[in-house]
């Protein structure tokens, strides 16, 4: 067990965000969180990495709690990439992504050949190498959700918490980049829990789903069991035919037209 | 193979080290030789290193006055500028990195207003409890206890909201606002005394001692060490609270820290020499083109380059121009327009610098 969730609640100013989530999330496995606008995903991320604490119930890393991790013992748990981010001091693409390396490198060390190594990894990886020497300041949004794909990935944290990493991404660079999760999880045994707009994207590169409204796991389970015209009607309020797609070779979605 | 090879970067940072630091070295040999009493510059020297070595025979064929000029009078000046304004930069570069705004100030944090209050307390009570050293003391201990309210009130709300950019900034314009409210009604009921309270306010190197010299020196020493200490965390916190925090940063912690050191450098600095503005801001946002935006670098340049900048203005106000500026006057003359020049490029430009 990597992750676990026992009763967790969260509220802001008496409002109730996320209300009592019981999760268990396996090593190995990428699970996605999907819900509408507003249903607490990003709330659940943000408890999940320790952002936030719960207002009751645990999270615990392992067999311990979150919260006996501290600093750089949680780093090495846990890396993250941010939904909204802006950054204002023009580092080149090549520094942020060594950052990842810093809960690696005791302070007022020079980078080891190790972190040199696994920054070249990454960059090669993400399809960084070509722009590694312009600013963050500078590049496209596409580009900076990118680097800091790469920054996460060059923790080498145990967990990857994705919040939406793919959103401002095209198609190719979403696929790709999903599929480079898809090989951490498989061929490092990562654990990755990311959450999606895009539920037939979720569907293909995900173990497990689920499904979030109004702060509850109204869903949870493998991919084919939980994606479901009901879970899809109930969730999101949207009528949609869901049928196994070989090329996908995961459940897809397609929604219906409301006819006026 | 070493570092220092594999990456070249690594000698251009000795570079852009020594470079400030030498010609510090010559300022401040240049220009205690100028002045009323012209000395010249080796004699500056033999000077300087008899009074640390205590070899008096080195200067016995000099003008008896000369020593006494150089180490009594412009020594402790020209000192206090220069640890001054290395002390202002480095401030200034760390309210920058916290407030993710490379526009910040040492002063963001209502600093200068509580110095600036204190001391017109000081000044208009007319109060000897600590001899000459009232007003710094007063100047000081109000700056400080500004700066623990500002931080106080920015605490509140809830946790992502606390100790945020906007909390900070706003918390400090709205204790200055009261503050400088505070100050024109000393001002208005001063009298004869509010000329002192404004000449203090303009800034001044003159009459300085060399305890206050070292006061300061030791509290912008300790800061920049905190500072240099804490640089890489500070690097990480631009990426965003939750970025640096799963990056293994103690955000809150940092954040606090930082401002508290990066503010008690900029209360020292200002206890000592009145409100000097725009050296704060300028200096690490202009050495940032040369060291990017590096913390680990961009704070011992800003050092040097913030201390060679001060200690040139003010003597430029002491022995070049005709009549003596009030220095907090000159730095807003040059830095104000400069200013403006930077801010319209980096509106044309559009994002970040």
């Amino acid at each position: 067990m990597s992750f676990s969730l026992e009763n967790l609640c969260f509220a802001y100013d008496g409002h109730r965000v996320i209300d009592d989530v019981t999760l268990a999330f396996d090593p190995g496995k990428s699970i996605g969180i999907i819900g509408p606008n507003g249903s607490g995903k990003s709330t659940l991320l943000d408890l999940m990495a320790g952002h936030l604490a719960p207002g009751s119930g645990t999270v615990l890393i392992g067999k311990n709690p979150l919260s006996m991790y501290t600093g750089k013992a949680l780093a090495l748990k846990i890396a993250m990439v941010p939904q909204m981010f802006t950054v204002n001091f023009a580092y080149t693409a090549r520094e942020v992504v060594m950052m990842g390396r810093y809960p690696h490198i005791p302070r007022f060390s020079a980078p080891a050949d190790q972190d040199l190594e696994k920054v070249e990894e990454v960059m090669e990886k993400t399809g960084i190498c070509g722009f590694e020497n312009r600013l963050v300041t500078e590049v496209s949004g596409g580009e900076r959700q990118r680097i800091f794909f790469a920054r996460a990935l060059a923790q080498n944290a145990e967990n990857l918490l994705l919040d939406e990493a793919t959103s401002s991404l095209d198609i190719n660079h979403a696929v790709s980049m999903m599929n480079i999760v898809a090989k951490e999880v498989r061929e490092l045994g990562k654990t990755v829990v990311s959450v999606f707009q895009d539920i037939n994207l979720a569907a293909m590169y995900c173990d497990e789903l689920v499904f979030l409204k109004q702060g509850r796991a109204l869903a949870k389970g493998p991919v084919d069991e939980v994606l479901t015209e009901a879970t899809v009607r109930e969730v999101f309020g949207v009528s949609c035919d869901v049928a196994y797609h070989p090329g996908a070779g995961a459940p897809q979605v397609v929604y219906r037209k409301e006819t006026v | 193979m070493n570092r220092s090879s594999r990456n070249p970067s690594y000698r251009s940072f000795a570079l852009m080290v020594a470079v400030p630091a030498v010609l510090l070295f010559l300022v401040i040999g240049v220009s205690a030789g100028m002045g009323y009493l012209e000395i010249p510059f080796f004699d500056v020297l033999r000077i300087i290193l008899a009074e640390i070595s205590g070899a008096d025979e080195m200067i016995s064929h000099l003008d008896p006055s000369w020593p006494v000029v150089v180490a009594e009078v412009r020594l402790p000046r020209i000192l206090a500028a220069a640890v001054v304004g290395g002390g202002l930069a480095v401030a200034g570069t760390v309210f920058q990195g916290i407030l993710q705004n490379p526009l910040a100030d040492p002063y963001t944090l209502g600093v200068s207003a509580g110095a600036a209050f204190g001391a017109a307390v000081a000044l208009i009570f007319n109060i000897g409890a600590f001899g000459v050293y009232g007003v710094p003391v007063f100047a000081f201990v109000f700056a400080v206890a500004t700066l623990f309210v500002v931080i106080f009130l920015a605490s509140t709300g809830r946790s992502p909201d606390r100790f945020s950019s906007n909390n900070l900034i706003l918390s400090g314009i709205i204790v200055a606002a009261i503050l400088s409210a505070g100050l024109s009604f000393i001002k208005y009921v001063a009298d004869e005394q509010v000329s002192v309270i404004i000449f203090w306010l303009m800034g001044s190197f003159a009459a300085m001692t060399w305890t206050k010299v070292m006061l300061t020196a030791v509290f912008v020493g300790a800061g920049f060490s905190v500072c240099l200490f804490y640089s890489r965390d500070l690097n990480l916190m631009a990426l965003g609270g939750k970025t640096a925090a799963t990056s293994g940063v103690d955000t809150k912690k940092v954040t606090l820290v930082l401002l508290v050191t990066a503010s008690m450098i900029a209360a020292a600095c200002v206890s000592i020499s009145g409100i000097i503005g725009f050296v704060g801001l300028l200096v690490p946002h202009m050495m940032r083109a040369f060291t990017g935006p590096d913390n680990r670098r961009l704070l011992p340049v800003s050092l040097f380059s913030g201390a060679v900048l001060l200690a040139g203005a003010d003597t430029l106000t002491r022995a070049v121009l005709p009549g003596e500026i009030p220095i907090g006057v000159l730095t807003a003359l040059i830095g104000g327009p400069f200013f403006c020049w930077i801010f319209r490029k980096r509106q044309m430009a559009g994002a970040g610098m």
